[in-house]
């Protein structure tokens, strides 16, 4: 290993999830098991103190990777090393030490929460289970200190979660996760179900969070307004696989993947100036059968038979991104 | 004549502890082909608006006060009968979750043809004929094939798709629209946006778009209406809205969202939360999460003023407005 390790590194992950035939089906019954795709042969790092983002559609496998690199699935082959450990072969009793460096919060508080656990409850539990030789004292302070920092009042430790509205109860999501100072955290889609000014509450407290505590984000996210002001470099999936890789900058202000291009497009925007909508041809296909060639390739304008018949690979750009696309490699899309 | 006018619509909620106001004096105007935005975070009382404009609320809620005139006649007393034959012919509503809407048991077809035999005097190959016509134009692909397909063999683009065409299958006057891309993702959202506003434009329907996204109601309307707990905060022409807001929670509603400020920045947040209908605050509701509020803001509600094109719920603007009346 050489001298520098990302915190996270995950390199060729696939995860293939078996489904249940239907006896009625007569295509099934040639073919017996049916796989799902959802996940095709992902490589990324994360480096200390990033925002690193996942941006993609419905079922292009970005909350598959998070349950893939908190332990909470095993990939059906690939490799996920945290910190320099290699973490998805671990047991249950192995995965324990890392719980407490990293933390994920979901996009439904209402789920993720108990709703037979006051705040008080809710806040102490991981203290006590991560850190077992700490006083009573130590953790009523620390407990405290949390609650401040991300602004909850303590008048709402004896309550429970339905007293709260979706923006207090993620503020409590997000406070449990702080409790046992993770060094990661991945947030699933955290804000997607708030309303836009509680949105931008929550936005700045993990904002803060990174400013003030150090911690790297994995982000997973769908509204690339989102994306755009809290990321520092952006992974684009589709149907499992990564189009492109990018610093958010670059990303915004040259999208080289044709399906970036159609996304960034698709934006609903306050402004006329918006780019004009790359429509997509036809719908995504269905992940039992991607396309053989480029999973993008059934819908992409720029699409020819090399498309249809090779994978792309992921190519370095001159500007640090690297792409996942014949059109780009070989230079012919026009801009 | 106005197409649909809206005059001091209210609607309330019976409950254990009383009737609470979900909607209070609620007035508009929709003329012919003109677009509205209805704007609202969750509980501003947005969709249940949209409900009480086809007399659709089921109990607890009920129209408490006002009349909805469309096209002259007031719903609002409309016996069942009259308001079936407005109902879906002349008014039609599209909602967020099309898997909810479609009948899970029924082919797209099925559901189409009973629609329209419902509504008019046609043969079955007739309406027939006109389903498929109508699924061609909201751009499904081979709709013969669709029409016996079932809701869950389609895509969530095009179940809401088909929505669309079930809405325009009696060529309405005004659709209402309940976040109808929320469920969606971008680029489908997108897609069908576009397909709306076409759709909208082309045969000169009304449309009231109810929905919590700026960026979906600046590509759709022309209008815009904000509503903040119950009540209407500010009305007017949906570019000049944004661009100036007048009401503090329309700016605050506007410079949170990521896009106005600069990448890794404190976002402009609006503090505090929505109040609960049971405890609502005195004087102007928004008043306890306002930066401007005054002694005047907590006492007293203040009225919907009438501008130009525009009009604000604002003691602070309506001051500055009488002052530069007044230089």
């Amino acid at each position: 290993m050489n001298a520098h390790t990302p915190l996270v590194d995950i390199k060729n992950l696939h995860m293939h999830f078996e489904t249940k035939t239907r006896a009625f089906d007569a295509s099934s019954l040639w073919r017996g098991k049916r796989f799902v795709h959802a996940v095709n042969d992902v490589s990324f790092s994360i480096e200390k103190g990033e925002a690193f983002c996942l941006v993609g559609e419905s079922g292009c496998g970005k909350s598959t990777i998070a349950r893939l690199i908190t332990g909470l699935e095993r990939p059906t082959s690939g490799e996920i090393h945290f910190a320099g450990q290699r973490v998805d072969q671990l047991s249950r009793a192995k995965q324990r030490p890392l719980r407490k460096r990293m933390q994920m919060i979901f996009q439904n508080p209402y789920a993720s929460l108990n709703p037979r656990m006051t705040v008080e409850q809710a806040l102490v539990e991981p203290l006590k289970h991560h850190f077992p030789d700490y006083s009573v004292q130590d953790i009523q302070q620390r407990k405290v200190d949390i609650m401040r920092a991300v602004g909850i009042d303590q008048t709402w430790s004896d309550r429970y979660p339905d007293a709260f509205s979706g923006g207090q109860r993620q503020r409590i999501a997000i406070a449990r996760a702080l409790t046992v100072d993770p060094e990661f955290m991945i947030a699933d889609e955290p804000i997607s179900a708030l309303d836009a000014s509680i949105q931008a509450q929550i936005l700045n407290l993990m904002l803060e969070a990174r400013e003030e505590r150090g911690i790297t984000y994995l982000f997973i996210a769908h509204d690339l307004n989102v994306v755009q002001h809290f990321a520092t470099r952006v992974a684009v999936l589709y149907l499992g696989s990564i189009c492109e890789i990018s610093s958010t900058r670059s990303l915004f202000e040259h999208p080289k993947h044709p399906y970036t291009r159609a996304l960034l497009s698709a934006i609903p925007q306050l402004k006329d100036d918006k780019p004009k909508h790359v429509r997509l041809r036809g719908e995504i296909p269905t992940p039992f059968a991607p396309p053989k060639g480029c999973p993008f390739e059934s819908r992409c304008v720029f699409a020819n038979n090399r498309c249809r018949h090779e994978r792309p690979r992921q190519m370095r750009q001159p500007d640090g991104s690297t792409v996942a696309c014949h059109g780009v490699e070989e230079n012919r899309l026009d801009d | 004549m106005a197409l649909l006018s809206v005059q001091d619509l209210s609607v309330k909620f019976g409950g254990e502890f009383g009737a609470v106001s979900a909607v209070k004096n609620v007035s508009f105007d929709l003329h012919r082909g003109e677009r509205l935005g209805i704007v609202g975070e969750s509980g501003a009382g947005k969709s249940i608006t949209g409900f009480a404009l086809m007399n659709l609320l089921s109990a607890p809620g009920f129209i408490n006060r006002g009349k909805v005139l469309f096209d002259g006649k007031d719903i609002v007393r409309m016996s069942e009968r009259q308001l079936r034959k407005v109902r879906g012919n002349r008014m039609a509503m599209i909602f967020q979750d099309p898997l909810v809407t479609l009948n899970p048991v029924l082919t797209i077809g099925q559901q189409m043809i009973e629609t329209l035999l419902a509504h008019r005097r046609l043969r079955r190959d007739e309406a027939e004929f006109i389903a498929i016509q109508k699924l061609r134009e909201v751009y499904i692909s081979s709709p013969e094939m669709r029409m016996s397909q079932y809701p869950h063999e389609l895509s969530g683009g095009m179940r809401q798709r088909v929505i669309i065409a079930i809405a325009l299958l009696l060529d309405p006057d005004l659709i209402i629209a309940d976040e109808p891309t929320t469920a969606l993702d971008v680029t489908t959202q997108a897609d069908i946006l576009e397909l709306l506003l076409h759709l909208c434009m082309s045969n000169n329907v009304s449309l009231i778009l109810i929905t919590h996204d700026l960026g979906v109601v600046c590509q759709l309307t022309e209008r815009i209406m904000v509503m903040y707990a119950g009540e209407v905060v500010e009305t007017g022409k949906t570019r000049e809205v944004i661009n100036d807001p007048q009401h503090p929670y329309t700016q605050g509603l506007i410079s949170a969202l990521p896009q106005q400020t600069l990448p890794g920045h404190t976002l402009k947040s609006i503090k505090g939360y929505m109040p609960s209908l049971l405890s609502m605050p005195s004087g102007c509701p928004f008043h306890p999460r306002c930066a401007y509020a005054l002694d005047e803001c907590r006492e007293h509600r203040p009225k919907l003023v009438h501008y130009r094109d525009a009009s604000v719920a604002c003691h602070e603007v309506n001051r500055l407005h009488q002052e530069t009346l007044a230089e």
